[in-house]
């Protein structure tokens, strides 16, 4: 995850937040606005993933990013690779922190 | 060498295009990885924008998820916004953002300003009072049904059950006089009293809500109006014994449901000519036939039969044999002989013959 030199990254794999807004309606639209912050971030490194996602993001090197909302009950796994201005969508489920916090 | 690039146009094609994406992703700028992993990239994103479902992100959705991503309170909001209720109402989505506060959010906390002008509808005041209106209303339709339900189960624990008062009918209306069962009274009379006293009787299910309200408005005013359907006169005459009171009329409604379960329509209706009083210390409808007109109840005529229907309401106010009632005794008459002819139960030429009789009681 070294140096960026786009400003808006491209989100591939976006089926997964279809799929998972179908199935849980009520997440869909904290699903497109996650999204549209996505798309329109300028990483341009994994400093600028932390400083925008400060209080849900989990980095786990070399490239994935876990978004974790405990409040939306979400959590959003992906790749990132700011290089290329390319963001590609793993896994949606539920927060994990939540998870925890509840335990 | 690798496989040449192929459009992605199924399912199975976007997978294999993904699965390729995944190995190559880490691809550095300037490699022939790098620029395969850009075409399919363009591939994926093109078949994704296609056949995924395209709606754009609600600003303030936008604006609460990257609070929550930057830790940023409400409090913080309104410092931004310059005022707490700007804030409240605007994350309420109740105010739109104006141009300054997306100017402000997007320098301060870095929201792309492109969000959160996107245009969305905020409630109207008077959509929100609405709301709140109908909510207070379901909390005092909630708080009176629980009251209502409350109060049934106050009021009906120690009265009696359905067996119970289909046997205590039975005895009160053996020991009658003279008891007249309802097939042996012509329909003229039924309808004389079904006309006076309740014309929906056959259509209840034991007590009328109107009535109810009416006969309340008219307390509350200070007009006393009886309100008690003639399942109600039954539980009131034969079931219960205490003074009036809104504890009675409880009980006599609830009584009267039970009734309804207890008795058929006909039966009630059978016991209520039979207890029901008719001044002159006599009761039920053999007993005041007798008094009054010196014959069967089988035998009265209709103008006969309404002047008896229109006794039970107020005896003493419309007997002609203790006091000078003769104008208000013939009014109250023909009122009767009008709401039957106005129920279509009998014509009004019959109605209007009836009425030209003149009204008197056998000499006693």
């Amino acid at each position: 995850m070294g140096t960026c030199y786009f400003f808006a990254m491209r989100v591939l794999g976006g089926d997964n937040l279809d799929a998972y807004a179908k199935r849980k309606p009520r997440k869909r639209e904290c699903l497109l606005a996650f999204r549209a912050l996505v798309e329109t971030a300028s990483w341009k490194r994994t400093r600028d993933v932390e400083a925008q996602f400060a209080k849900v993001a989990i980095l786990n090197p070399p490239d994935r990013v876990a978004f974790d909302f405990p409040d939306e009950d979400l959590r959003v796994e992906m790749r990132v690779n700011c290089a290329l201005g390319l963001t590609r969508i793993l896994s949606v489920g539920p927060s994990m922190k939540r998870k925890e916090r509840d335990r | 060498m690798s496989e040449p690039i192929r459009p992605i146009r199924t399912e199975a094609d976007h997978a294999a295009a993904l699965a390729e994406i995944d190995v190559l992703f880490a691809a550095s700028p300037g490699s022939a990885d790098a620029d395969r992993l850009e075409v399919l990239a363009v591939l994926v994103a093109e078949y994704e924008r296609s056949h995924g479902t395209e709606m754009p992100a609600h600003p303030i959705e936008v604006l609460n998820l990257a609070m929550k991503a930057q830790g940023r309170s409400q409090a913080e909001l309104a410092e931004l916004l310059g005022s707490r209720s700007r804030a409240s109402e605007v994350l309420g989505r109740r105010r739109q953002l104006s141009a300054a506060m997306v100017a402000k959010l997007a320098q301060a906390w870095a929201i792309p300003a492109a969000l959160l002008s996107a245009p969305y509808t905020v409630e109207s005041r008077a959509m929100r009072t609405l709301k709140i209106g109908i909510v207070v209303l379901a909390i005092m339709v909630g708080l009176s049904a629980a009251s209502i339900g409350g109060l049934y189960a106050w009021y009906g624990a120690d009265l009696p059950n359905s067996d119970q008062i289909a046997a205590t009918i039975a005895d009160s209306t053996a020991n009658v006089p003279g008891f007249t069962p309802l097939d042996e009274l012509p329909p003229e009379v039924i309808k004389a009293f079904l006309a006076a006293e309740d014309e929906d009787f056959y259509a209840h299910g034991g007590y009328s809500r109107a009535a109810i309200l009416r006969a309340a408005w008219h307390t509350v005013s200070d007009k006393r109006q009886g309100g008690s359907t003639i399942t109600q006169q039954v539980a009131k005459n034969v079931l219960l014994k205490e003074t009036p009171s809104i504890g009675r009329k409880i009980k006599e409604i609830i009584l009267a449901q039970r009734l309804e379960k207890a008795l058929t329509k006909d039966r009630i209706l059978e016991a209520w000519f039979n207890v029901i009083y008719f001044g002159g210390n006599e009761f039920g409808i053999a007993a005041a036939s007798e008094h009054y007109f010196g014959k069967a109840p089988g035998d009265l005529s209709i103008a006969e039969a309404a002047y008896l229907a229109g006794l039970p309401k107020a005896p003493n106010a419309y007997r002609l044999d203790v006091a000078n009632n003769q104008t208000r005794a013939k009014e109250r008459r023909d009122w009767v002989l009008a709401r039957m002819a106005a129920d279509g139960m009998i014509t009004v030429s019959a109605a209007h013959l009836a009425s030209a009789e003149p009204l008197t009681t056998q000499d006693r």
